[in-house]
């Protein structure tokens, strides 16, 4: 178990490394899917199963999916993938700045520090993470309210720069 | 540093410096923003779950709302 939560920890770690040497968009979404699903690995493994559900869902299921689509709008010939040789660079030089660091942290890493944080003192239905969302609707219903409305103001402000094609501030795509 | 901490943060710094040596698509910078937002819902999600404060597990689905927002405006 500890030993799938670490893996799940560099798989985060290395597929951040693949997003942020900039590939073509379409590898970079790829690294950016693998990277949030061993995420939500590493949330169970610590005992926070709707954090890691709301995380599938809406991150990956929402958020991705778009990403995708406008990655294939903004579609090339030839996409550059991690081999070629300017992206390639970049990922040596991530992954060595990364093993360099860690390096530096290594003597600190005994085998207690990996374990995974996840107490069942009781038998229960509810999970702490569950329970805790719960409060979003009772005492935090000003926080839901403020959400929604800036994501009401958000559709008007994306209609109002997508409006115009190539009259307006964007081009026709 | 433990090593889940320098995970997360690792990926939050990487994430950081892909945003800034981007280099032709803007839409792999807004990848890059997106990765930051995934290790800040992990790292505010471990945080709730470690510290067993159950209080803070909204945060990271406030986080993922405001993420939204700044893709899609990002995105348009």
């Amino acid at each position: 178990m500890t030993y799938l939560v670490s893996l799940f920890l560099l798989g985060l770690v290395l597929g951040l490394v693949a997003v942020a040497s900039n590939p073509a968009p379409y590898f970079a979404a790829l690294g950016l899917v693998v990277a949030a699903g061993v995420g939500c690995g590493v949330l169970v493994g610590h005992g926070g199963s709707f954090l890691s559900l709301v995380l599938f869902l809406i991150y990956l299921g929402g958020m991705l999916v778009v990403f995708a689509y406008s990655a294939a709008l903004a579609a090339e010939p030839f996409p550059e993938s991690w081999g070629d040789r300017s992206v390639l660079g970049y990922v040596v030089v991530y992954t060595l700045g990364v093993v360099l660091v860690a390096g530096l942290f290594w003597g600190g890493w005994y085998e207690t520090s990996w374990t995974a944080v996840d107490e069942f003192k009781e038998l229960s239905v509810l999970r702490g993470d569950t329970s805790g969302v719960a409060l979003m609707y009772s005492h935090g219903g000003g926080m839901l309210i403020a959400c929604a409305w800036v994501l009401l103001l958000t559709l008007f402000v994306v209609l109002e720069l997508t409006r115009g094609l190539s009259r307006g501030a964007l081009r026709a795509v | 540093m433990t090593p889940v901490h320098f995970s997360f943060t690792s990926a939050f710094i990487l994430g950081l410096m892909g945003l800034a040596f981007h280099r032709t698509h803007l839409l792999s910078a807004l990848l890059c923003l997106e990765g930051m937002m995934l290790s800040l819902f992990i790292a505010l999600s471990l945080w709730a779950l470690q510290m067993e404060a159950t209080g803070y597990s909204v945060a990271p689905m406030l986080l993922l709302a405001f993420s939204a927002c700044e893709a899609s405006a990002g995105l348009a």
